[in-house]
């Protein structure tokens, strides 16, 4: 097992310096600024739900038209009902979705 | 029963900690008020600016009332917050030019009133130190971290984590020779 030392001087020091800082206004700044998010996140999620309604139907069509696009064509056999989600121009949008989402995370998060 | 917000204050933190995760908004009011002085004193070392620390210690507690639903043990909520700082801190490295700041905040911190002196002379002191060794140093003298919790939380070599306290720490003994044999605080957070 390995000892770290310090300088008790800089320690001292450290110790020293630390200040029972008051609140006074820091909580309510603090605690309006979440005012703040949750109403731009309220205010956020009514404008994506409003966008979703409005764009629902367009949305569906299209996502039939890709799922219907095949990648390879693999003729009328079994190999082509066995693979159909995945052989589609929307699933590989759907893989690369979920594949940019888990590279986004692994980076931001 | 639950307690009644007034007497928030009277609770063991972890369920204080357990109602903010509910979303009860005086229940994070009340851990605000409890840890807004360390996280302040931690961010003051970090960047010797104090109207900068104020700002990003108020970022800190933010992201904490997003992510508080995330926290899993209660009882874990200060390391959380610790951890919640030091990545609000290397964030605004990153965000800004380094080189340009720190001549800003040498500015800024020179002309700080609220401060002691002897505060003042270790901004003053760690303010010359590149901003990852100030942040090893920080975190070791302030936070009282073992190098390995440092370099895990700054994601630093472990050997990089050492050799950085070395330098910053004689460093930091040529600029405060003159405190040398400081009695210790009577008191401290």
């Amino acid at each position: 097992m390995t000892q770290e030392t310090r300088d008790t001087t800089l320690q001292t020091l450290f110790a020293n310096a630390e200040q029972d800082l008051v609140e006074e206004t820091f909580t309510s700044q603090v605690m309006s600024q979440t005012d703040t998010l949750k109403r731009n996140k309220l205010i956020g999620r009514i404008g994506l739900g409003l966008m979703l309604a409005l764009l629902a139907l367009p949305l569906q069509d299209m996502a039939l038209v890709l799922m219907q696009i095949p990648l390879i064509d693999l003729g009328d056999g079994w190999l082509t009902q066995i693979l159909a989600p995945l052989n589609s121009v929307g699933s590989l949008l759907s893989l690369g979705l979920i594949g940019m989402r888990m590279v986004f995370r692994r980076i931001f998060a | 029963m639950l307690p009644a917000p007034n007497h928030y204050h009277q609770g063991p933190e972890a369920l204080v900690v357990g109602l903010a995760r509910t979303g009860d908004r005086d229940a994070f009011a009340e851990l605000v008020r409890r840890r807004q002085s360390w996280i302040r004193n931690l961010m003051r070392r970090c960047c010797s600016d104090t109207a900068l620390a104020d700002d990003l210690a108020q970022q800190v507690f933010l992201q904490a009332w997003r992510k508080i639903s995330q926290l899993r043990q209660p009882d874990r909520f200060g390391a959380w917050l610790k951890r919640l700082a030091i990545s609000t801190w290397l964030q605004y490295l990153r965000k800004n030019d380094a080189l340009r700041d720190a001549e800003e905040h040498h500015e800024a911190h020179l002309a700080q009133q609220d401060k002691t002196s002897m505060g003042m002379d270790l901004d003053q002191a760690l303010a010359t130190l590149s901003n990852t060794v100030r942040l090893c140093i920080v975190l070791s003298y302030h936070e009282g971290l073992i190098h390995a919790e440092i370099a895990e939380l700054t994601k630093l070599p472990l050997g990089t984590v050492k050799s950085h306290i070395r330098r910053g720490t004689q460093r930091l003994q040529q600029l405060l020779s003159a405190y040398q044999g400081t009695p210790p605080a009577e008191e401290s957070l």
